[in-house]
């Protein structure tokens, strides 16, 4: 009887065991994700257009032949767009081919410059994908920057150089005082990384 | 109003409206990211496992027939992706690995209480990797023998036998090693 009660105890306290909440970074890594659905959910939709969308979209192909800018590189079509999933959508499209130099220096100004976290994130995320961010510059931001998620990012992007030269950035950052703890676990963890390497 | 259900949800989704995502990863997010913080004890690991959950409901979701419920194939998702996890980690399923044992959790907990969590969550990194799976999946995750079954491809029975025995060397390991 007595080992029954402590079985069921072990089974409330088995069900009892606390939760953590997500962290923001996390949050906000989904809500990139989310983004992205978004508008590729609506491009799907506008790619199947009635009789009158096709009417629009014969007269706008023919306003873009007369207008358009031939020529113009991604990186003018991407400072022409105001909204974040214009945007997202012209990056995703960087993520089909390979990075040459002069998209790695672009992407990298604009990862200085680009105010929604949402981008910084999804850059990043395509600078490690892709492994072709030599340049050790790119972390440069890491310091300045506040949203944890981006902070991740950056912090990815870090792990595959596995270099002592960012030894200097990453512990100027750890000592932060303001670091989400799956931050400052992330950090740590790429600093050991190194050191054993 | 009243709440629409997983399955209602799902329907709209593989409709084409992609909001709902919003809806179930608010749903699920806490209750999946503590199956993997339990399971691997890392807080980035974690997260990062929840974020190629919600990737592959997306990516898969007409692969969903709409036999059996939304929650239990999501967390079928849940198993695999932490199985993939294990693999890419040269992990063994049926071995015992030590993890980190630094989780902190907040709580309105008394310090006895808090004990209890500590030791509680030590003894279960003295499971091999499959119980704590199926045990966490069985306890946190609420799913059934006949989910676990399925999820893990055995049959009921061995399910139930898992779970009972992942508990009996949990109780024998609180009980006996003064853990």
């Amino acid at each position: 009887m007595k080992e029954q009660e402590s079985y069921e105890e072990l089974v409330e306290q088995l069900k009892q065991l606390p939760k953590k909440e997500v962290s923001s970074a996390v949050n906000q890594r989904f809500e990139a994700m989310e983004e992205l659905w978004n508008k590729e959910t609506h491009r799907k939709s506008s790619n199947s257009p009635k009789w009158y969308g096709i009417a629009a979209s014969i007269a706008a192909l023919i306003a873009l032949l007369l207008w358009w800018p031939f020529g113009t590189s991604i990186q003018d079509h991407y400072s022409a767009m105001e909204d974040a999933s214009d945007k997202m959508a012209i990056i995703h499209e960087l993520s089909a081919k390979t990075l040459q130099d002069n998209d790695v220096a672009w992407l990298g100004d604009v990862l200085k410059t680009e105010e929604n976290p949402n981008i910084r994130v999804f850059i990043l995320d395509l600078l490690e994908i892709h492994e072709s961010a030599e340049t050790h510059d790119l972390l440069n931001p890491l310091q300045e920057e506040n949203v944890p998620a981006v902070q991740m990012a950056y912090l990815n992007l870090a792990r595959q150089f596995e270099s002592e030269e960012i030894m200097d950035q990453l512990v100027v950052f750890q000592r932060r005082t303001d670091l989400d703890p799956s931050v400052t676990e992330k950090v740590a963890t790429i600093i050991s990384e190194i050191n054993n390497n | 109003m009243k709440h629409p259900t997983d399955e209602q949800l799902f329907r709209r989704l593989q409709q084409g409206d992609t909001a709902v995502m919003g809806t179930l990863f608010e749903r699920y997010k806490t209750i999946i990211y503590n199956y993997f913080l339990r399971m691997t004890h890392s807080e980035e690991d974690a997260g990062d496992l929840l974020m190629t959950v919600f990737e592959r409901i997306h990516k898969y979701q007409k692969s969903f027939k709409g036999k059996g419920k939304v929650r239990s194939w999501i967390f079928q998702i849940g198993n695999n992706v932490l199985k993939d996890y294990w693999r890419q980690q040269k992990r063994d399923m049926d071995q015992v690995y030590e993890l980190n044992n630094s989780l902190e959790f907040s709580g309105d907990f008394s310090e006895e209480k808090q004990q209890d969590h500590k030791m509680l969550y030590k003894a279960l990194n003295y499971l091999s990797l499959t119980e704590k799976n199926r045990v966490t999946m069985y306890y946190l995750l609420e799913m059934s023998y006949a989910e676990i079954s399925e999820a893990e491809g055995i049959s009921i029975n061995a399910a139930r036998i898992s779970v009972h025995r992942g508990l009996k060397n949990l109780h024998k390991l609180l009980k006996n090693s003064g853990i």
